[in-house]
């Protein structure tokens, strides 16, 4: 993994431990909540839609 | 990672009828939470993995064919984040089943946290493919696959995302 990849993360990763620690004083949320829908595009999807755009600009449709 | 010994905890208390059901049911909701969190974050991670493969294909090939084939690997691993995603949905669609008084809610729902951890097993292999982990995924399955190997209820077949 490259540090720039660690660098983007941190600031999640940090405000997963604070839910972590919040989680016991508050009524759970629920996994639709917190990642959406299942028709609802994960970060993933997102960075690979954004890549074959840029493939599609590069070497065409 | 204590997450999903939590979920495994809670799952475990299920199966054996505990008497406190709400208060299990409460624990049970609260680890669904965390691994929520936890697909959340392995998600993010894959994202920005997956934006530096893909720059790295597109500087390196001048086909269109060559970069689909240099990102392929990449792509399954998306894929399977989904289905990691689409298969914590399930299991809280099976948890709500269950307290809402479902005749096998409580099968049903060991059968969908067996087809979550299933998932998880993939996107962990896919990722050791790539040369790379999640932390949180590899953690979590330690603990979990424990719970649903022998003698635990199996993932359904053909039910897995």
């Amino acid at each position: 993994m490259n540090w720039s990849s660690v660098t983007k993360i941190i600031p999640s990763v940090i405000s997963f431990v604070g839910s972590m620690i919040g989680t016991r004083k508050r009524p759970p949320k629920r996994a639709d909540e917190i990642l959406g829908g299942a028709d609802e595009l994960t970060e993933s999807q997102k960075a690979k839609a954004a890549a074959d755009a840029a493939a599609d600009a590069k070497f065409g449709k | 990672m204590r997450l999903l010994q939590i979920l495994a905890l809670s799952f475990l208390v299920l199966a054996a009828g505990c008497p406190k059901e709400k208060r299990a049911l409460n624990i049970a909701r609260k680890s669904v939470e965390i691994s929520a969190q936890t697909v959340q974050l392995a998600d993010l991670q894959v994202s920005f993995l997956y934006q530096d493969a893909a720059e790295t294909c597109l500087a390196s090939w001048d086909t269109r064919a060559s970069y689909d084939a240099c990102i392929a690997k990449w792509d399954k691993t998306v894929l399977a984040v989904n289905a990691m995603k689409i298969s914590l949905l399930s299991l809280e669609t099976a948890l709500d089943a269950w307290e809402a008084g479902s005749p096998n809610g409580r099968d049903n729902l060991l059968g969908a946290a067996a087809c979550f951890v299933e998932t998880m097993v993939n996107v962990q292999s896919l990722l050791a493919v790539l040369g790379t982990d999640v932390p949180a995924i590899n953690q979590g399955l330690a603990t979990v696959s424990g719970m649903f190997g022998e003698g635990g209820i199996a993932c359904p077949q053909g039910v897995t995302p």
